[in-house]
């Protein structure tokens, strides 16, 4: 396939997922759709600072929980709209990425992971704990009180799959202009050899927290999308380890550092979860995880610049290949 | 403050603590002679436990009788853990193994979850609630067990690590691989084994820890999180580290919990571990973390 | 006119290593300093030094009369230094323009404007033909030539060459030196690390010995290499020059 084709490629894509809710009307199936979306926004989110900024964050569901908390109070508590709410939300998960990422950066790989495993489990811990402001363990639900757009709230599926759909296109956009420009190129020099990168002039500190900011403002929204979604948040849905770990996972099967990766991977990743429990939810529950965490496992190990790579000989130079990595030390 | 609730939550504490301790001492000796953090160390714990209970069930070998049985499991497991997977990361950078071992604790947690379903067992030994009593304060024995059988272990894998060849195989390796080449060791056959004995001693940990608690699939992530803590404190690398630092954590931990508020227990670990990454990330006794 | 560069007194320890120890040397404006000594003698750590990978233990950097003791690298670059590393690092997974226009974007917000003195410099160094090959399936020579043509990019008035001459055959070594003494006449200064004594000689207005972490001998080429002190410092004891 030529590149002109390629090009062309996603707008189909495009023309086609934007046909689906006139045909499919099976809720089921549309949730389907919309987790895909999200998961390939928060994915994209999170690659700029696990995959271009080669800081392996575990703990970005602190963001995502941030995001769904605000939003979801603000409700309740002023009946104010999410649409502001959800600004709010993201300017805070900004601000929280600023007070995990100045002192966490300079730390080595694995404790970087570490540290932010711990924000992760603080923020959940906190959220449970403060239960007369957050409902606690109980979750807090969403009133539904009919068809409100600026409360975010519809009777159909469609609406959230648009909003999700939105959402997505917005990011990638974003993403592909970073791509090209200054921040983008800096962000794939320190990925490549953040030392050398620092030779020529490259900030790295400043960019990544650059990075790490956007990455937290895109989960955050996410984050809101989300509750009102699913009209019901509590910590263990919002906060927990495992989200953090499958925004991760869904970034590295589709391809670390690349624009289509996280798309792939949501989807591959998303459709794989609700496949087996379709099929295997007769069997005790966890049977998803197991072929999540199994597919994980042998990516890192047979093809760890992820499942992208296979469609690599439609590209023309750029994101190919990130398993060469020269240095492996970003201390 | 009442003095005898003060110390005997500091003993109660010192006591998991030497638990933790034997956790933390796997994943440490793992770090340093290979530098990979086994982000699934707390589901072979979780593993031993399973393990365990089977044998307690079925078998009616309690856990201390079938401590071996165990052992023998886990070196087993570990064995084979790193002959097929962990091998193959080795050299490559850090997100290698982050990801490889926190796929291995996903794939081994929620396997244990389909085979065994979520209920948690437990298991019935003669000893589960006795308890020594003096002063005021009470023992309960399986935590001291638990206790002294760590405090053993421990000095048994430091007398492993610097008066045997073995050890002093292992311990060129972890300085050095390529010097260690040249002296005639195959770093690769030290690697297994440090990973054998670090998932060994998780697996005892786990075997001790049954009759102070319940046996479910998702225990392991309890223990990965303090394991580390204890890790972080003590100094990556550093078996006296691990063992402190875990004495440490159980005291604080069982303090907060008794003094400040039970849910929020974890939270002082998790700033601990916060503040020595950010204050001295060597730790106590570590060397090399930045 | 201020020097260049100046270093006085520089210090530098790892653990119980002295891997400088008081080190001192000037750099006139457009000069080609070599800078020669024995494996482990201390030329690469006081690069590093300069360049602001470690701070120091004492002494300080002037260039052109400003302070930049301990300035990170990155600061060192806004200031004007640029340096190659020892084994090329080029960003592997990128193509030769992209390598560059990286350095080129020091100046420049714009990665169009970027892209212009990116050209102009792989035009000046001789890669016009790789320009979109992926660096990583360069050959070393022109890695090498990569080194130069990024720092040319970040249009500096100082660069640091280290060993940029090592892995090339001779006819690769005579358009090196080329390169070089091209950079120096668009009024660069430089300072040369090398251990092919005839490049030093051939290219060097003066040269600076370093020996375990001290400066040895100092001046023009030709005497340096004739000095007694130097020849033992690279042979040892007992050896005479015949």
């Amino acid at each position: 396939m030529n590149p002109k084709r390629a090009k062309l490629l996603p707008l189909a894509l495009l023309a086609v997922v934007l046909a689906i809710p006139v045909f499919v009307h099976v809720p089921y199936y549309l949730h389907i759709c919309f987790m895909i979306f999200l998961f390939a926004t928060m994915g994209m989110g999170w690659n700029l600072i696990g995959g271009y900024g080669a800081q392996l964050s575990l703990g970005h569901s602190v963001f995502f929980a941030i995001g769904a908390y605000t939003s979801v109070l603000f409700v309740v508590y002023k009946s104010l709209t999410p649409l502001v709410g959800g600004l709010v939300g993201m300017a805070l998960a900004v601000v929280a990425s600023v007070i995990i990422g100045l002192p966490c950066f300079r730390l080595l790989g694995p404790y970087f992971a570490l540290a932010t495993i711990a924000s992760g489990e603080i923020t959940r811990t906190l959220l449970l704990h403060f239960k007369d402001f957050t409902a606690g363990a109980n979750g807090v639900p969403i009133p539904f009180h009919g068809t409100n757009p600026l409360f975010l709230q519809f009777n159909s599926k469609a609406p959230y799959y648009y909003l999700a759909l939105a959402m997505l296109v917005v990011v990638a956009s974003i993403m592909r202009l970073m791509e090209k420009a200054k921040i983008g190129r800096y962000l794939a020099a320190i990925r490549e050899d953040q030392q050398a990168a620092e030779s020529l002039g490259v900030k790295s500190s400043q960019i990544k927290m650059i990075a790490f900011m956007l990455s937290a403002a895109i989960v955050a929204a996410c984050g809101a999308l989300y509750a009102f979604t699913v009209g019901y948040i509590d910590p263990d849905s919002v906060a927990s380890v495992n989200l953090s770990i499958e925004i991760a996972v869904v970034v590295i099967v589709g391809g670390i550092g690349t624009l289509w990766g996280p798309v792939l991977g949501a989807a591959v990743v998303v459709l794989l979860t609700e496949l087996t429990n379709m099929f295997l939810g007769g069997l005790r529950g966890g049977a998803n995880l197991v072929l999540y965490g199994t597919l994980l496992i042998v990516v890192i190990l047979l093809k760890p610049e992820g499942l992208i790579s296979f469609f690599n000989k439609f590209r023309p130079k750029q994101g190919v290949d990130k398993t060469q990595i020269a240095h492996g030390t970003h201390a | 403050m009442n003095p005898t609730i003060f110390l005997q939550t500091t003993l109660n504490g010192l006591m998991t603590g030497g638990v933790y301790a034997l956790v933390a001492v796997g994943l440490t000796l793992i770090f340093g002679v290979m530098k990979i953090v086994n982000f699934a160390q707390g589901e072979f714990v979780m593993l031993a436990m399973y393990v365990s209970w089977m044998l307690a069930t079925f078998a009616h070998i309690g856990p201390y009788p079938g401590l071996l049985i165990v052992g023998a499991v886990m070196f087993g497991l570990g064995y084979a853990a790193f002959k097929f997977l962990i091998v193959r990361v080795i050299g490559k950078p850090d997100e290698a193994f982050i990801l490889l071992t926190l796929g291995l604790s996903i794939v081994l947690q929620n396997l244990v979850l389909v085979i065994f379903g979520a209920e948690y067992f437990s298991i019935d030994t003669p000893i589960k609630d006795e308890a020594f009593h003096m002063g005021g304060l009470s023992l309960s024995v399986p935590r001291l067990i638990a206790f002294l059988v760590a405090l053993l272990m421990v000095a048994g894998l430091s007398i492993l690590l610097n008066r045997t060849d073995l050890g002093r195989a292992m311990r060129a390796t972890a300085e050095s691989r390529e010097v260690a080449t040249l002296l005639g060791i195959n770093p690769i056959r030290c690697f297994t084994i440090a990973f054998a004995v670090g998932i060994v001693l998780a697996g005892a940990a786990g075997v001790l820890l049954t009759p102070m608690f319940y046996v479910f699939p998702g225990v392991g992530t309890l223990f990965n999180l303090t394991a580390f803590v204890v890790v972080v404190l003590g100094g990556m690398g550093s078996v006296t580290g691990a063992l402190l630092g875990g004495l440490i954590i159980g005291i604080v931990e069982a303090l907060s919990s008794t003094y400040i508020s039970l849910d929020l227990s974890q939270l002082f670990t998790f700033l601990i571990f916060l503040a020595v990454l950010f204050i001295r990330p060597s730790g106590l006794f570590g060397g090399a973390a930045k | 006119m201020e020097p260049m560069l100046k270093v006085t007194k520089l210090k530098k320890s790892f653990g119980g290593v002295h891997a400088l120890k008081e080190v001192s040397l000037q750099l006139e404006r457009g000069e080609i300093l070599g800078l020669i000594g024995p494996n482990g003698s201390g030329k690469s750590t006081l690069v590093n030094v300069i360049a602001g990978l470690y701070p120091p233990d004492g002494g300080s950097v002037l260039l052109e009369g400003v302070d930049v003791t301990a300035q990170a690298p990155p600061a060192m670059a806004h200031h004007g230094v640029a340096r190659t590393f020892q084994s090329s690092r080029p960003f592997l997974n990128l193509s030769v323009l992209e390598n560059v226009i990286i350095a080129a974007l020091l100046h420049t917000n714009h990665p169009a404007e970027a892209e212009k003195v990116a050209l102009e410099c792989i035009e000046m160094t001789g890669l016009n033909s790789a320009m979109h090959l992926k660096s990583a399936s360069l050959p070393v020579e022109k890695r090498k030539r990569l080194d130069l043509c990024r720092a040319l990019a970040l249009k500096p008035k100082l660069i640091m060459l280290d060993e940029c001459l090592a892995g090339l055959n001779p006819h690769e070594m005579e358009e090196g030196l080329k390169l070089v003494r091209l950079l120096n006449k668009n009024g660069i200064s430089i300072v040369f690390i090398e251990h092919v004594m005839k490049a030093v000689c051939s290219l060097c207005h003066r040269v600076v010995v370093l020996n375990q972490g001290e400066l040895l001998a100092e001046g023009a080429p030709e005497a340096v290499m004739n000095d007694d002190n130097v020849i033992r410092a690279y042979l040892g004891g007992g050896f005479k020059r015949a």
